[in-house]
């Protein structure tokens, strides 16, 4: 076995009640104010990004936000504006795709149709120096990886698309690189498969310790997959954090409704300080918040909070903070939870989510339509955003 | 049409005519008159070509006669053909001419056609005019529009010639060089009419292919050249394929250019066909010929399908 | 991909110069004076004027023009219901030998089509009668089964191209399948009925090998003219006729391309 197998201890990451970045490791991938401009268009706008040797880290955000167009620029494809990138130290700007030690995952897995399977895993270690003995040991070892190893003769419209997907990754990981990109490595195939997938990939990218670099629009594929997430919007990045950080500490508004689903409302800070207040008037009222964040009275902000962090019952508990009330206009039954949404007296929307614990038919706040319900949440659960 | 055309279950019996016609009488027309026309003026002359191919020349008219008993056909036509150092001379004339003029389509029009796929997509359909418009304009000016060049006197020869000179001595140096009546003109000519039919098939072709596979065989390693051969080429073979049949069969049995540029000791196949019949007046060898020539290219052609369906297997598209 | 584009392009405009500079050559001699075909004497109109005076060339021109209409007409009738019966019939007995039969001529050496047909003629006008003498009618006749083919190919990649479920859908809203042939599927690829046309136009305008054959004394289209004349050599007054041909040719062309790209521009898909 030639494969350089490495047990990579996943990064775990505690719930922190104040993210503190971590400790600056070296960077092995750097890309140094990337901009990139079609003509007037402007694809990607000053990008900086450390990623780190072994990690997966996951480009995210809707279609032309230059997540794309970043990651064609990693593998050569595309030259930058301005702005450098460096692999392990060395400058590649300006190396052309087929001298970079990086190789791409396509989107459309891009399999050349004329060869097999074999030939395709292969196809990249022609210009290797390995004897023939080798260069076979190595295809073997890619398919075992890929649980293909029975498949290497067929010709690519001869297996389905989740096999197809496997041979891609084993052709891109054959040369073994030192970063692999991947575009939408599970854009194209279907629910199931897709979580099935997800684990195996990340299963793959600790075994063999490469550094992964996921270009996804998709929030969950890239919430379970990565070990840090760069959310992109209109080229720029807007924040670049663990999971967890992004979900729970998000920098913006636009991240904060990008990721998950959240209650987004204009307020301005009454009271600063330890018990820091802001006037929400969709709410109807002033919430308690507790924030870090040096705030000044008087400051226009964005409140966010997050359904599943609100507390939903017909009256709430005794001395619950910061209680809104209105009447539930949907319910969305999801299985493992319920999705509420709810008029308050203002007018706005606010959603709440519960999650059904008890094994039941029907739902703890009856169908009756308009119920009447109390809602509230911990000053803990609110995110304030500057406006 | 109104709502009362509508036919309904309850039509009177007098129009069952019309209801067949709607139904399934239209379909026996749509085969049936085009079946029978082909059959009168396509199938027919073949059959009378065949007939005639074993038959007898005789001073007669039409001046063909059959055996006056059994088995009535005679394949001395074939054998006169076989043993004619001409005809044969002039078969292989016509496949050689044939088969350089492909090759030559499938290098010249190989990187036009990649050239004008590559193009940018607004300039890429003015190319595609500008190479088929040719095809649109008289085959026989264009061939025309060569003799013109080709002659002693004519600007592009004293270019060709004044280019040749560069590398004789002095002294050997050529007034004109003899490029009309000469098989090399038959092949250039032949190259010019047939190149739109060599890159339109490739730029069909080409067009088509998956570009990201060429940045796939890239980013695993393979310099631009390299991509073209492991990727580009073999990928486009349908439509080298495609092209090198319409170059190649057209060719073979080309009449108006060697006429017109070509000369009379090395005939291609085409002018042997034309002055047996009406020179020679000698119709059973005229008939033959032309079977053997179709027998050949139908067997060419079947050759050729046989690869195409072959290549678009191992690709996984439908044949 | 930036890589290699230098030398297509290049390729690109050789080719076109290939293609483009023997007719811009011959064009450019039409307007010489000398009566020596290629060596240039200075600018004249001269041979564009005894063009016009040509009776025997204005005739010809004639005789080609109606033959090429009516074959061409022929052609499109014919070829259309062909490629009817090959795209939308399915698999029907003697599909193979139809679809062979029907374009055979794409690959059919002009030469053995015009012997064949003359042979045919020759010994019909024996047998039955018909015709009694060569010309107009048996050159179209010629003209309009060897062009059928390539109608045929034009149409049927239309229709196959075509999306069935209008077809579907208008069955499903009460047509007969003949109807839905007149209502639907003609008025669908009538673009491809004109480009059929227009091509066996070319074709039988084009066309003097199979003319050569299957025509009479006193029926001379124009391209056999202008083979008897160019036989004897490069004249000035065929540069001239040439001029004229191509050029009205390919701003017929040019102009059909601009109009069928503004009709696509114009539609909503």
């Amino acid at each position: 076995m030639t494969l350089p197998m490495q047990n990579k201890p996943r990064t775990a990451h505690p719930v922190q009640e104040n993210p503190e970045p971590e400790p600056a490791r070296e960077a092995f991938l750097k890309v140094e104010r990337v901009s990139k401009s079609f003509g007037p268009v402007q694809a990607v706008s000053d990008v900086s990004l450390d990623i780190r040797r072994g990690e997966l880290f996951s480009l995210l955000g809707g279609s032309g936000c230059g997540k794309t167009t970043l990651l064609r620029m990693l593998a050569g494809f595309e030259t930058p504006s301005a702005g450098r990138i460096y692999i392990d130290g060395r400058d590649v700007t300006d190396v052309p795709p087929y001298e970079r030690p990086v190789n791409m995952m396509f989107q459309s897995y891009a399999l050349f149709p004329h060869m097999s399977v074999e030939k395709n895993i292969a196809y990249g270690l022609k210009h290797e120096a390995m004897s023939r003995a080798q260069k076979d040991e190595r295809v073997r070892a890619m398919l075992d990886l890929v649980q293909l190893s029975d498949l290497g003769r067929r010709k690519p419209h001869q297996i389905s698309g989740g096999q197809k997907q496997r041979v891609a990754l084993a052709r891109a990981l054959a040369r073994m690189p030192k970063v692999l990109l991947l575009d939408e490595p599970l854009g194209a195939l279907d629910k199931k498969l897709r979580e099935q997938t997800q684990f195996e990939l990340s299963n793959i990218q600790q075994r063999t310790g490469i550094t992964f670099v996921v270009v996804t629009h998709d929030q969950d594929e890239a919430m379970t997959l990565s070990d840090r997430i760069a959310v992109m919007r209109g080229g720029a990045v807007q924040q670049i954090g663990t999971p967890n950080e992004v979900y729970e500490y998000p920098s913006s508004g636009f991240v904060a409704d990008f990721i998950g689903s959240i209650n987004l409302y204009d307020g301005s800070v009454v009271k600063s300080g330890a018990a820091t207040r802001v006037r929400v008037p969709a709410l109807g009222r002033e919430v308690t918040v507790a924030s870090d964040k040096a705030l000044e009275t008087g400051q226009p902000v964005q409140v966010a909070i997050r359904p599943e962090k609100i507390s939903i019952a017909a009256r709430a508990a005794p001395g619950a903070e910061n209680v809104v009330t209105g009447r539930i206009a949907n319910r969305g039954y999801f299985g493992k939870d319920t999705l509420y949404r709810v008029r308050l007296e203002s007018g706005e929307i606010l959603l709440a989510s519960n999650v059904n614990v008890a094994r039941a038919l029907g739902s703890p706040l009856s169908r009756e339509s308009e119920m009447q319900v109390e809602l509230s949440f911990a000053p803990q659960a609110v995110v304030v955003l500057p406006r | 049409m109104s709502v009362q055309d509508i036919p309904r279950p309850d039509l009177p019996r007098t129009r069952w005519l019309r209801r067949w016609f709607h139904a399934r009488g239209w379909k026996a027309l749509v085969l049936g008159v085009p079946s029978l026309w082909l059959a009168l003026l396509f199938l027919a002359p073949f059959a009378i070509v065949l007939a005639i191919s074993l038959g007898q020349a005789a001073p007669a008219s039409p001046p063909f006669r059959f055996l006056p008993q059994a088995p009535f056909t005679d394949l001395q036509s074939y054998r006169r053909l076989l043993g004619d150092g001409m005809v044969v001379q002039a078969f292989l004339t016509s496949v050689a001419n044939a088969a350089l003029t492909t090759l030559i389509c499938l290098l010249v029009g190989y990187p036009v056609a990649l050239g004008i796929a590559r193009a940018r997509p607004r300039r890429r359909s003015l190319l595609l005019v500008l190479i088929i418009l040719p095809f649109w304009t008289s085959f026989l000016l264009r061939v025309y529009a060569w003799m013109g060049l080709l002659g002693g006197s004519s600007w592009f020869n004293k270019l060709l010639t004044g280019l040749f000179n560069l590398f004789l001595p002095a002294d050997r140096a050529l007034f004109s060089l003899h490029l009309m009546n000469t098989n090399f003109a038959v092949v250039l000519v032949m190259v010019y009419s047939y190149l739109p039919f060599m890159i339109l098939p490739l730029f069909a072709t080409l067009e088509k292919l998956d570009l990201t596979l060429n940045e796939a065989a890239m980013d695993l390693g393979s310099r631009p050249f390299r991509v073209f051969r492991d990727v580009t080429l073999p990928l486009s073979l349908p439509g080298i394929l495609a092209g090198a049949t319409l170059v190649f069969i057209p060719a073979c049995g080309e009449l108006v250019i060697p006429s017109l540029v070509g000369n009379s000791y090395q005939p291609m196949i085409g002018r042997v066909i034309s002055d047996q019949f009406s020179v020679a007046r000698d119709w059973p060898m005229a008939a033959a010929i032309s079977v053997v020539l179709l027998a050949v290219l139908l067997g060419l052609m079947g050759l050729l399908s046989l690869l195409n369906r072959r290549i678009l297997r191992a690709e996984g598209e439908d044949a | 991909m930036k890589l290699g584009n230098g030398f297509l392009r290049i390729s690109v405009l050789c080719g076109l110069l290939f293609l483009y500079l023997p007719i811009l050559s011959m064009i450019v001699f039409s307007f010489n004076r000398s009566s020596l075909g290629n060596i240039w004497a200075g600018f004249s109109l001269k041979w564009y004027a005894r063009l016009f005076a040509n009776d025997e060339v204005i005739a010809a021109l004639g005789l080609s023009l109606r033959i090429a209409f009516l074959s061409a007409t022929l052609a499109t009738v014919l070829g259309t219901l062909a490629a009817l019966a090959l795209a939308r019939f399915g698999a029907f007995r003697g599909r193979a030998v139809f679809s062979g039969t029907v374009l055979a001529p794409l690959v059919l050496p002009e030469v053995i089509a015009g012997i064949a047909l003359l042979m045919l003629f020759i010994l019909m006008a024996r047998w039955i009668g018909w015709p009694t003498q060569r010309g107009f009618l048996t050159v179209t006749l010629a003209h309009a089964t060897y062009s059928m083919a390539f109608v045929t190919t034009v149409i049927r990649a239309r229709l196959v191209a075509m999306d069935i479920s209008v077809e579907e859908a208008a069955m499903d809203l009460g047509s007969t399948p003949w109807q839905v042939l007149r209502d639907i599927t003609l008025p669908v690829i009538a673009p491809s009925l004109l480009a059929g046309w227009l091509l066996a136009f070319t074709l039988s305008l084009d066309d003097v090998v199979i003319a050569n054959f299957t025509t009479g004394p006193g029926a001379t289209t124009l391209p056999m003219v202008i083979w008897s004349k160019v036989k004897m050599g490069i004249t000035p007054d065929i540069n001239a006729l040439a001029s004229l041909i191509i050029v009205s040719v390919a701003l017929l062309v040019l102009a059909g391309t601009l109009m069928m790209g503004f009709a696509r521009r114009g539609s909503p898909d």
